[in-house]
């Protein structure tokens, strides 16, 4: 599957670490080899190129998005702001570009009701099919008082209205669909469609405009966003593929199912009739009222092979850290990992509120570990899916940059609407409650839809809360030992292992164990790395799971406890300035770790993560960017810390006996 | 834009106008022979039009809701509201009667906005030739500018390693071997320290290579001469000997490599030389007469939006 460069060289001198001893032997060895072709063949130096991207945006076409205030982002603005190029924001209307430019977008507009908000305030809007006359003054009243809301920036009024409430069946397990709460808003604007194809073709031709192969990648997709009683089941739909197949369909929403399997359906019906391929990818499982990663469907019926099939080929990867959160783990759920709680979003998607109760099918970690017991039950794990990070931003402005951070939504893309905005229904959360996080890591050969789409499909993608921060694992039974610094680390990885997001299965000599091959690097332009951490779990006997994690890899001169814990990095983040510096941590990380407590018989997944030194949370800039006028004052927001250890998470590796 | 007008319709007679267009729909629904005259003095009243008035009041749009809450009212509730009701309607149209609308820069504005979007609906379809692209091309070619590329590859000596002779001097002698025997471009890997990034880099961008090497070595980079080995150049981690085999300066594209990103920029363009024109055609329906004290504007002044 993956093309090697022909320059490729595999010598054991290339990894030795240049003392000098080794230089002046590498010298003389080559004095005696005769130049080749002056300067002849020119090659990128690995198999695979790193590239980063948000797969989660939206653009005023969304209707929340344009109800709170994002009146002008269109998926054009999205695009010159992902490949570097200044934007007007659409609410400070100042001048605003992102740090580093992204590699590839997914521009992902709400499919209910898509660009039909923003159709109707500019008065394009092709709601004119034929109604009985008492419907058509409604529909009449209905745009006016649209419009009204939008011209004193009231939208969010309206959007709080089509948020669902809680439900009334207090059973855990109850399918939320069917409950009497779940009342779908009454469709007072008629037949949408016509106004959501104009939308829809518009978007198309933006994503076709902008791609530039081996340069930009933009890919066509939209969000179903199905939230039964407040239950978040969002996905986001991919296609690779361009303008010709895009326009056969019209994209799938939750008005027309609530029930995953529905839209799963349509996905295969559709790439039937089409020729397009898809894959949908679930967010914000930490509003999920446990039902993302449930040991059930969402109907309450037991997940059997047939149901694990069909999510896995349609779903092969989980958005698992975003703007409403991270959503990896919780401490009620691992309470031995030090490193959980990360930026935690405890606020569901509803008009009325509700304490939030953490749910085992609301988490990641907890996810891939139900996924092992139930394979391990029918034989087909559901929940077997890569990671990456992306946005959510509502702004057509991606930003997971903490100092450059614009925003969950329009309105609160200021420091005094992060304040005063409570951002969506019922609950309380501000801006300061969002999180400036994530993006989209994917390892592929080359900058281009097919390419990044079948890294996606092989799962070997991860996520990061922001940072640039490269990571290279591979996972097999004997690594060369000197992989750890050679050059060729990749190629290393690939001949004698698996890459993030692939499988291992029973060796064949029983007396081996699996190693990890690690390489971490820091953002080029951002802070220095504290440590690098594996995350076990497997199975017992009983079916049972259990998770483990170790410090693999760490800056500095500290040592490992009895315990295995590692003293923390420190923190040179001055709260005044909002400055720190890289005095701390290490540059790159890197090791060949083994497993001392595999087992064979039993399955298990490996995934690794890396953690930055501490730098400033965005509500931290904020507070230092508001001294001036809060007398003198740092006034920390208390919706979040000052700092974050800003992370990166990988794809797992599974290992089935 | 709809944010300039922010707070435009704060003013309550925007709703009430919708309510007043409401009332007239239903009178003429009612009894469509009712006389114009008698139509001033006579307010008709019904559940439906309370549930209307509920949900503006209540900000909401959400008939449900609102029936609910209506049937929930105490009956002294509920003869509050129609009493607010009868005032605000009542209210409404001798304020109508009294001609207060006229010169209320609110309302002005409002109606200003709504012409605009009716213009913009005439303006439809536009009609694109490929000389007008090419000709919209090559006056704007300097917006779609390439930006400058560099491909090179570096041997590095990392300044965590520890070394009898200074990094520099070992720096120096494998630049003298790299010269002599003028190693190529893919045998570069040969030589000194693995980078944390990259050991080659193909048509990237100056930014990204400055994010790598840091902005003094970075500008060196795109000056060098093409194929030949130099340094050695400081970056943060340690010294680098550099090839460069390709040095894109930025440039102008073609016509072909920007095509579809010209033909948006030119329709958004033309929508908007078009909605000048025909505002212009509004204009040119006046005779605007000039009061002496502006006298002194010049004679050519035209109209812009």
């Amino acid at each position: 599957m993956l093309r090697k460069p022909a320059a490729f060289k595999v010598s054991p001198d290339t990894h030795a670490m240049g003392t000098m001893h080794n230089l002046i032997k590498r010298i003389v060895v080559l004095t005696g080899l005769s130049a080749s072709a002056l300067y002849g063949s020119v090659k990128a130096d690995e198999p695979t190129q790193l590239f980063w991207g948000d797969m989660h945006l939206h653009t005023s076409y969304s209707f929340d998005a344009f109800l709170s205030q994002n009146y002008s982002a269109t998926p054009d603005t999205a695009y010159r702001w992902a490949k570097g190029q200044p934007v007007i924001h659409p609410y400070t209307h100042a001048k605003v570009r992102i740090d580093t430019p992204l590699d590839f977008l997914v521009v992902s507009d709400h499919a209910e009701g898509l660009g039909v908000m923003r159709a109707i305030v500019n008065e394009t809007d092709q709601l004119n099919t034929e109604l009985p006359i008492s419907q058509s003054i409604k529909r009449w009243f209905a745009k006016q008082h649209i419009r009204y809301k939008v011209s004193v920036n009231e939208g969010m009024d309206i959007f709080n209205e089509l948020l669902p409430i809680q439900a009334l069946n207090s059973e855990d397990d109850a399918d939320p669909v069917q409950d009497p709460a779940n009342i779908a808003p009454e469709p007072v604007l008629g037949d949408l469609n016509q106004t959501r194809e104009t939308a829809w073709h518009e978007i198309i031709d933006a994503a076709e405009r902008h791609y530039q192969p081996g340069t930009f990648t933009s890919f066509i997709g939209w969000e179903w966003s199905s939230t039964p009683t407040g239950a978040n089941l969002h996905r986001v739909v991919v296609s690779p593929n361009g303008s010709k197949q895009a326009k056969q369909y019209l994209p799938f929403g939750s008005d027309q199912s609530q029930y995953p399997e529905e839209l799963w359906r349509w996905l295969d019906e559709t790439s039937e009739r089409t020729g397009s391929e898809f894959i949908a990818i679930p967010h914000n499982s930490n509003v999920s009222k446990g039902y993302m990663f449930a040991e059930t469907t969402l109907r309450g019926e037991p997940i059997d092979t047939q149901y694990a099939r069909t999510r896995m080929r349609w779903e092969p990867l989980v958005e698992m850290t975003q703007i409403k959160g991270d959503s990896e783990t919780h401490s009620q759920l691992s309470p031995m990992d030090p490193f959980a709680d990360f930026e935690n979003y405890p606020f569901y998607l509803q008009a009325d509120p509700e304490a939030y109760r953490v749910a085992k099918g609301d988490y990641v970690r907890s996810g891939l570990r139900a996924g092992l017991e139930i394979g391990e039950k029918i034989g087909m794990n559901p929940y077997k899916f890569g990671l990456i990070g992306s946005t959510d931003s509502h702004t057509g402005i991606s930003s997971a940059e903490e100092g450059n951070f614009w925003g969950k939504f329009a309105h609160d893309s200021i420091p005094e609407g992060k304040r005063k905005n409570t951002v969506i229904g019922g609950t309380k959360a501000t801006g300061w409650n969002m999180s400036a996080s994530g993006l989209a890591a994917v390892w592929a050969e080359e900058n281009t839809r097919e390419s990044l789409f079948a890294a996606f499909k092989r799962r070997e993608v991860y996520a990061t809360t922001g940072p640039r921060i490269q990571v290279r694992v591979f996972a097999g039974w004997s690594f060369p030992k000197h992989a750890i610094d050679a050059e060729n680390i990749a190629e290393l990885g690939y001949s004698h292992g698996v890459p993030m997001g692939g499988d291992l299965t029973r060796p064949q000599a029983s007396d081996k164990s699996i190693q990890l091959l690690i390489r971490a690097v820091k953002d080029p332009k951002g802070a220095n790395l504290d440590r690098v951490q594996v995350v076990k779990s497997w199975l017992d006997e009983g079916g049972h799971s259990h998770e483990q994690i170790f410090n693999v890899a760490w800056s500095g001169q500290r040592s490992l406890d009895n315990r295995g814990q590692l003293p923390p990095v420190g923190d040179t983040v001055d709260r005044e300035t909002g400055l720190y510096t890289n005095t701390l941590g290490s540059i790159e990380l890197s090791t060949l770790w083994q497993d001392p407590g595999f087992d064979m018989n039993q399955r298990a997944f490996y995934y690794v993560r890396v953690l930055q030194i501490p730098t400033p949370r965005h509500s931290l800039y904020d507070a230092v960017a508001a001294k001036e006028i809060n007398h003198g004052r740092v006034q920390i927001p208390s919706e979040g810390p000052a700092i974050i250890q800003e992370r990166a998470y990988t794809s797992p590796i599974w290992y089935t006996p | 834009m709809l944010k300039n007008l922010g707070g435009l319709g704060r003013d309550p007679l925007v709703h009430f106008l919708a309510i007043a267009l409401f009332l007239f729909v239903g009178i003429e629904l009612v009894d469509p022979k009712a006389g114009a005259s008698d139509q001033t003095n006579i307010l008709h009243l019904n559940e439906d039009l309370l549930i209307e008035y509920i949900q503006y009041q209540k900000k909401t749009f959400n008939p449900r809701f609102a029936r609910t809450y209506w049937q929930s009212l105490a009956p002294s509730d509920r003869s509050d509201l129609i009493h607010d009701y009868i005032r605000e309607e009542v209210l409404y149209r001798e304020a109508m009667n009294l001609g207060l609308q006229d010169n209320d820069q609110i309302i002005r504005r409002r109606l200003i906005q709504k012409l605009e979007y009716v213009t913009d609906g005439f303006i439809g379809d536009i009609n694109v030739s490929r000389q007008d692209l090419e000709q919209y091309f090559w006056l704007h070619q300097e917006e779609y500018r390439i930006e400058a590329s560099v491909t090179f590859t570096h041997v590095f000596f990392d300044s965590r390693n520890q070394f009898n002779n200074s990094l520099e001097e070992v720096a120096l002698q494998t630049l003298d071997h790299l010269l002599e025997k003028s190693v190529a471009f893919e045998k570069s890997a040969g030589y000194g320290d693995r980078f944390i990034f990259h050991r080659n880099y193909v048509a990237r961008t100056r930014q990204l290579v400055a994010s790598h090497m840091g902005e003094d070595m970075t500008r060196k980079i795109f000056q060098l001469p093409i194929n030949t080995w130099s340094g050695p150049y400081q970056s943060p981690y340690g010294l680098h000997l550099v090839l460069v085999v390709e040095n894109n300066p930025s440039r102008l594209p073609n016509f072909q490599e920007v095509a579809p990103l010209v033909l948006e920029d030119y329709r958004r363009q033309r929508m908007d030389d078009m909605r000048r024109r025909k505002i212009q055609e509004l204009i040119a329906q006046y005779r605007v007469e000039w009061d002496l004290s502006i006298q002194d504007l010049s004679a050519d002044f035209t109209y812009v939006k």
